[in-house]
């Protein structure tokens, strides 16, 4: 693997965004910052200038969301280099994407989308994972998506098509508990069963976030509320499975003051320390 | 689960992505998705009932209203002015002819441009025609200001492209000709602080445009958001004027120097808050 480099473990992290910029320099409630890898690696002066200062303060890693790691096409190589700059800038832990793909002949979709998971997959995502991890020179985590359709061309369960890509790539998970919670829902599997067959010695950190439940034939992951209790329960069974580990909470719509956020993160540590007093 | 003995992960990719970019339907006053045309296409391929409706309609809806926020943020000005319905409306029909999207402004096929210029051309007259062709260039020139964006190693530098920088001057010109930036700027900001629709008929003051100092334009930062428009009139008149007879590297340069990081910063946080607040007063047209 990459230079190894990790945040400590049971760490509290939020998703760094534009309403938080003041707010995270005067207070350090947090350990670290979480950015959106696009936001800081194109043209973007203002958020640009509010790193340069965050750097100084917190531990940040970054995510992305266009890096189509699940595409038809090539990696885009100027896209790499912009995200290697930036990471080294940050000097990052580890850097991140999701399992997906997101834009095809010169579309961008705006979204991270499913492919059927397949044996004859694996093998080109591994060395693709591999590529892009190799060429930023820093650990690579990989995030589960949650999804909204199943495909009749997939051959093998989610966890066992992630998990495979993980070990052979010598990658990490980003652990998305919501998605993996809000694929359960929509595509009728145990959550929980998800859980079991992951290797925590890997995980480098956990998302947690807020979904939308109100079409109960499909509930849509929509970060713009609180966690849902049945979140938080399978939060503190990965606890019981495999934590502490760094856990971050995603916020990207009706976003709401910082304390807000810090409430949901409070919730998490307490949750953490007593599956630790009961361990 | 029954593994198929072949999969082609382009045809399977190409076939979502032209379900998720069918185009948006008017229906009751509100954009909707297309299901009807889903499954026609789904029939064409051969893979009736293969993929759940809801599932498509989901992705279909969640592409559709990112796209068109992004439209609406990129252009902020232009879009309200012009009504966010109205917007919403033309963009997809243009978008459902297009055969690419976008990731930032500075992808957005310079297609989409001409054809917003061309339909306000068609059903626009005079002062609002007017407005709507103003708002559109200021629009773009203010991302073009600011639209290349590197850091070197600590320092965040912005230079600007030659084409870039062109543009920037065409646009700039043609305002400046045609109109002068401040009348233009303050009726805008009569519109924007009075809620008045935009779809009434405007009326523009001709005062002829006050010469103020940068400077003078900051130290008036003090007195709230109603200075941000002033402030980013100087700016852009500035960057211009340091345009004349200078080649473009020493403009920039000169530029750079005439604001303080600080000041630029603060330029670029009031243009934003003033974009986000005057967004969401604005509610979403698109209702599914």
């Amino acid at each position: 693997m990459a230079r190894q480099k990790r945040l400590p473990q049971g760490s509290m992290g939020v998703g760094l965004r534009p309403k938080f910029y003041e707010n995270l320099l005067q207070n350090h409630q947090f350990d670290y910052l979480e950015i959106i890898s696009e936001n800081f690696m194109f043209d973007q002066p203002i958020q640009n200038h509010y790193l340069s200062k965050l750097r100084m303060e917190y531990p940040i890693v970054l995510h992305g969301v266009s890096l189509n790691l699940l595409g038809s096409e090539d990696l885009d190589l100027n896209y790499l280099k912009r995200l290697k700059l930036l990471s080294d800038y940050l000097d990052t832990p580890f850097f991140s994407d999701h399992l997906c793909w997101s834009q095809r002949e010169n579309r961008f979709h705006h979204d991270l989308l499913p492919t059927p998971f397949r044996k004859d997959l694996i093998q080109r995502t591994v060395d693709r994972a591999k590529f892009v991890q190799d060429y930023v020179g820093r650990p690579f985590a990989i995030e589960n998506l949650s999804s909204y359709l199943t495909f009749r061309e997939s051959d093998m369960p989610e966890w066992e098509f992630y998990s495979t890509i993980i070990e052979k790539s010598d990658c990490m998970y980003l652990l998305d508990l919501n998605n993996i919670y809000v694929s359960s829902v929509n595509h009728d599997f145990n959550p929980r069963e998800y859980i079991d067959r992951i290797d925590f010695t890997r995980v480098s950190q956990v998302h947690l976030a807020g979904h939308d439940p109100s079409n109960p034939n499909l509930i849509v992951d929509t970060h713009d509320r609180s966690v849902s209790d049945s979140v938080w329960n399978l939060y503190g069974y990965a606890l019981q499975k495999g934590g502490p580990f760094p856990t971050l909470i995603e916020w990207d719509e009706n976003i709401p003051d910082l304390e807000t956020v810090y409430m949901e993160a409070e919730k998490a540590k307490s949750l953490r320390n007593n599956i630790e007093v009961s361990k | 689960m029954t593994p198929s003995v072949f999969f082609d992960l382009e045809s399977f990719q190409s076939l979502l992505s032209r379900l998720i970019f069918t185009p948006l339907i008017e229906k009751n006053k509100s954009l909707v998705t297309d299901v009807t045309e889903f499954q026609r296409i789904l029939n064409q391929e051969s893979k009736k009932n293969h993929y759940s409706l809801l599932g498509i309609e989901t992705y279909s809806r969640n592409f559709w209203y990112k796209h068109l926020s992004n439209l609406q943020s990129s252009l902020p000005l232009f879009a309200n002015l012009l009504g966010l319905w109205e917007f919403n409306k033309f963009a997809v029909k243009h978008f459902s002819n297009e055969t690419s999207s976008f990731r930032d402004l500075g992808h957005i096929p310079e297609s989409f441009f001409t054809g917003l210029k061309e339909h306000i051309d068609l059903n626009f007259k005079s002062e609002r025609h007017l407005l709507l062709e103003q708002s559109l260039n200021l629009d773009l020139a203010w991302h073009d200001l600011f639209r290349i964006q590197s850091i070197e190693s600590e320092r965040l530098t912005i230079v600007p492209s030659e084409h870039t920088v062109f543009k920037l001057k065409d646009k700039f010109r043609i305002l400046q000709d045609s109109f002068g930036l401040w009348n233009l700027r303050i009726e805008i900001k009569s519109i924007l602080d009075h809620g008045r629709s935009p779809h009434e008929d405007l009326k523009i003051s001709k005062k002829v445009p006050a010469k103020r100092s940068p400077t003078s334009y900051i130290l008036m930062k003090s007195q709230g958001p109603a200075v941000d428009w002033i402030l980013i009139d100087a700016l852009r008149g500035d960057f211009l004027s340091q345009l004349n007879g200078n080649s473009l590297a020493q403009a920039v340069d000169n530029f750079s120097v005439k604001l303080t990081p600080d000041e630029r910063i603060l330029a670029e946080k009031n243009i934003h808050r003033w974009v986000r607040s005057s967004l969401e007063q604005n509610l979403w047209d698109f209702v599914v």
